[in-house]
């Protein structure tokens, strides 16, 4: 009926004046025909211009907040500033994976030398700092080049659109821009967040374990890693998860690689945050198989490697949670899943294992603002 | 492009107010009271008023602050 009605239209006379009837009717519909593109491409590179600004605003924010974060009781803060505009525009170049046998060794090369590299220009930078100030001018830098990087990728698509007056790619950068404003937006959020060393979401997995490891004498196992030795119902648990409060991932992987070796446990027990899905809710708990770990899937590797060779079962239990809530701080029903989650472990341990076993628990997440 | 699997952006952004939550080990009274710089979750404070044992920082979080309705 729509259909008869819209063929008809062609027909209708607005007015008996022909001339009327043709600017109102005809004429808007041939410059529709013959210059809509042109329209549309005009008002997405407004749309487009008016985000890249805001970009640039929030890009420039973070520089700002991470200069007087950093620069905080210093003297020489021109070579400082200078130094971190360097930071921001460090890059890490992947290794090739053609031939992609022994890939995760080079990028676990990669990423501990990068890792490394910042950590000793940062203490040659400021020699004074404490461990704990250390690591939060660390995750700060790394938030500012994470930020400079999006606004420059985007700053990137769009220039190129708008040069080209590319009708497609425009539409395809405005398809997506939601979700990169929505990266924006975490890392503006995480900005705070580790300036003043409070736990975030992902701190959930360090929090269930470092709680069950107080009072217990904790041991160097690798990098910025921990483990302490308890007794749950008459096991041995090892609890593994990275040094506290400092905002850190460790090396989960390097650490149960050798646990497994020295230990021969018969479970392993990972706890980490995980996305939720849209319509989940925060904070729930769910527990699955297989190795619990993000990240670049270097220690995820290693963890998965050493459970088959010693055909360890994998238990995992998640706490749901956005992109936003993990690198921000805590949320109230994140950290109250605490409790249910120690329940959730004493129950798998008790069903899966005999008195007297090994397991091994590993907290997984950053560590920032919690002490075990 | 994939799908956004990381999920969509909130229409509003929620302020958050940090709060510490502080619990005697023993007796496991919490109080809660306002985030201060230095605080760390798991961290211990003075003795406990009741029993002589420590006070530990048991939880910090982010809360949304609910306007009263009059
Ligand atoms: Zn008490």
């Amino acid at each position: 009926m729509d259909l008869i009605f819209i063929i008809g239209a062609g027909n209708a006379q607005i007015t008996s004046n022909p001339i009327i009837n043709l600017a109102i009717v005809y004429l808007p519909l041939a410059l529709l025909i013959l210059y809509g593109q042109k329209l549309q491409t005009w008002l997405i590179t407004n749309d487009l211009s008016k985000t890249v600004g805001r970009l640039k605003e929030m890009r420039d924010k973070s520089r700002q907040e991470t200069i007087d974060h950093i620069t905080e009781g210093i003297d020489n803060k021109e070579e400082t500033i200078k130094r971190l505009d360097s930071f921001l525009e460090y890059f890490t170049i992947m290794p090739v994976d053609l031939d992609p046998a022994g890939v995760i060794n080079k990028l676990d090369h990669i990423m501990t030398s990068r890792d490394m590299r910042m950590k000793s220009e940062i203490k040659q930078l400021f020699p004074d700092l404490d461990e704990l100030k250390a690591n939060s001018v660390e995750n700060v830098i790394e938030i500012a080049t994470s930020f400079n990087f999006v606004y420059k990728i985007v700053r990137h698509f769009y220039l190129v659109g708008k040069k080209t007056n590319n009708f497609i790619l425009l539409a395809q950068l405005q398809m997506i821009i939601p979700f990169l404003m929505l990266q924006a937006d975490a890392l503006n959020q995480a900005m705070t967040t580790f300036k003043k060393n409070q736990p975030v979401g992902d701190a959930i997995g360090p929090m269930i374990v470092g709680k069950l490891m107080l009072q217990h004498e904790k041991h160097d196992i690798a990098v910025d890693t921990v483990y302490a030795e308890s007794d749950i119902s008459g096991r041995k648990a090892i609890l593994v998860t990275a040094k506290g409060p400092a905002g850190t991932v460790g090396q989960p992987g390097n650490a149960v690689q050798e646990l497994i070796q020295k230990e021969n446990p018969s479970l392993l027990i990972m706890i980490d945050a995980a996305l939720r899905l849209e319509g989940e809710k925060t904070g729930e708990v769910a527990e699955g198989i297989g190795a619990a770990i993000g990240g670049i899937g270097v220690d995820k590797f290693k963890i998965e490697e050493a459970a088959t060779n010693n055909n360890i079962p994998v238990y995992a239990i998640v706490i749901k949670q956005t992109l936003v809530e993990a690198i921000s701080i805590m949320t109230k029903d994140i950290a109250e899943s605490v409790d249910s989650v120690h329940d959730i472990i004493n129950r798998i341990i008790d069903e899966r294992t005999k008195p007297n076993d090994k397991v091994i628990i590993v907290g997984v997440g950053n560590t920032i603002g919690v002490i075990q | 492009m994939s799908l956004p699997i990381m999920g969509a952006p909130d229409k509003k952004q929620k302020k958050l107010t940090v709060y510490t939550i502080e619990e005697c080990i023993n007796c496991k009274k919490p109080t809660k009271r306002e985030f201060k710089d230095g605080d760390l979750v798991h961290k211990i404070l003075d003795k406990c008023k009741d029993c002589d044992n420590n006070i530990m920082i048991s939880l910090i979080y982010g809360e949304e602050i609910k306007k009263k309705k009059n």
